[in-house]
């Protein structure tokens, strides 16, 4: 097994994610919260959070395909998980939660128009969960990489 | 005081540790090194004790923390090696400390906790208003608690509200003698548990309502370093006698 090279190639993967702002400082503060005592931190809340995301997004899901116009609901749980994308630095998901939340929050302006204001919504949300999976998918490579290549040192953190 | 940034002057004849060291002989002037955060991985350098170092980019408050701790002393021999504000400054206040984190969102609990681990505290989680009103009902061995704002069933101003309820009364036992005050050796004269609100969005009207509801201060969610330090500084003092 190439360890050094599996270990760049992680290093590069994750290089990536920041680059491509999928994510953001938090995300080293994560990195610096991982020692001896809580050797798998990161992948730890990484993992939680994917667990609490998906939740949250499924009664999202569920108020949306109800056509449920409680704005305040939905309000209520993009609040929710915005704040699980801060707390991990999922950047782009951040970003896509705000503007959902803009959505929301324009219905309380022009009531009348609460259809279309659901219908911004779902697009929004369509993005959200486009940005999750493939923040998912990337991370879950990453952590791959990692155990492939040897819990020798926590990952190296190459020049930003 | 001199200060150097790493990366426009590269060392070769002598390494680092040896020319910080022609400068902690003599008191004045002190030198500090200003140094990119992303080489953090190069920990030989950070880890070296001789060394103040201020991560760039530099920032008023920062430098301001910094200078004093390297000027006026206190820790270990008064270095700082800055990420959040010295990790040896936040650790010096809250090694020991047993902090309760309240906060319903699974991944943002983990993540307080976590960060208040790092720096020695010993961290309780709660994920509700009703749970953290269970653990603070005195007696209780907590130093400090920080609380989620915003939480569905009973929010942190409910739950702090009640917090307060509940020591007040029990104030007033104790100033009636009908209660003993001591508590694990420490004799308590009057409780009041030092509640810091965790908050996303930090605005004006968060801080009032903060107050009026008895909470003593708040934090940004997620912790930032300097902002933390500040806050947990006005209740707890640095132990320089860190076994």
């Amino acid at each position: 097994m190439d360890y050094v090279h599996l270990r760049r190639q992680a290093a590069s993967l994750r290089k990536g994610l920041f680059d491509q702002g999928y994510l953001d400082e938090q995300f080293y503060q994560l990195e610096d919260l991982q020692d001896d005592a809580s050797p798998n931190f990161v992948e730890e809340v990484v993992t939680l959070f994917f667990r609490d995301s998906t939740r949250l997004m499924a009664n999202i899901d569920q108020a949306l395909d109800k056509c449920v116009k409680d704005f305040n609901k939905l309000d209520v749980y993009m609040q929710q998980l915005k704040g699980s994308c801060t707390s991990i630095g999922a950047s782009r998901m951040k970003t896509e939660c705000t503007a959902f939340r803009e959505c929301c929050r324009d219905e309380n302006i022009e009531g009348s128009h609460s259809l279309s204001i659901l219908n911004l919504c779902m697009r929004s949300f369509q993005k959200i969960k486009r940005e999750h999976s493939v923040l998912r998918q990337k991370l879950e490579s990453y952590f791959q990489l990692l155990r492939q290549a040897g819990p020798v040192e926590c990952a190296t953190r190459p020049n930003k | 005081m001199v200060l150097i940034d790493k990366e426009t002057w590269s060392l070769e004849a002598i390494t680092w540790s040896n020319f910080a060291s022609m400068f902690t002989n003599s008191k004045i002037p002190k030198l500090f090194i200003l140094a990119n955060p992303a080489l953090k991985n190069n920990s030989q350098f950070f880890q070296d004790v001789n060394l103040n170092i201020i991560l760039k980019p530099l920032r008023a408050s920062m430098l301001q923390v910094s200078l004093q701790r390297a000027l006026f002393g206190g820790g270990d021999k008064g270095n700082c090696r800055n990420g959040v504000v010295g990790n040896l400054s936040l650790g010096s206040l809250l090694q020991g400390k047993r902090i309760l984190v309240v906060d319903d969102n699974s991944v943002n609990l983990r993540v307080a906790a976590g960060a208040l681990k790092k720096y020695g505290a010993e961290v309780t989680c709660a994920d509700s208003g009703k749970r953290a009103i269970e653990f603070l009902k005195p007696p209780h061995s907590f130093d400090a608690c920080f609380m989620d704002i915003q939480m569905p069933e009973m929010d942190g101003f409910e739950a702090t509200r009640r917090i307060r309820g509940m020591e007040a009364a029990l104030n007033d036992r104790i100033k009636r003698d009908e209660v003993c005050r001591e508590i694990n050796g420490k004799v308590i004269q009057s409780w009041h548990i030092p509640i810091l609100a965790m908050t996303a969005d930090v605005i004006q009207a968060t801080h009032e309502e903060c107050l009026k509801s008895g909470m003593d201060g708040y934090v940004s969610k997620p912790f930032e370093g300097e902002q933390l330090y500040r806050e947990v500084a006005r209740f707890f003092k640095p132990n320089t006698k860190l076994s």
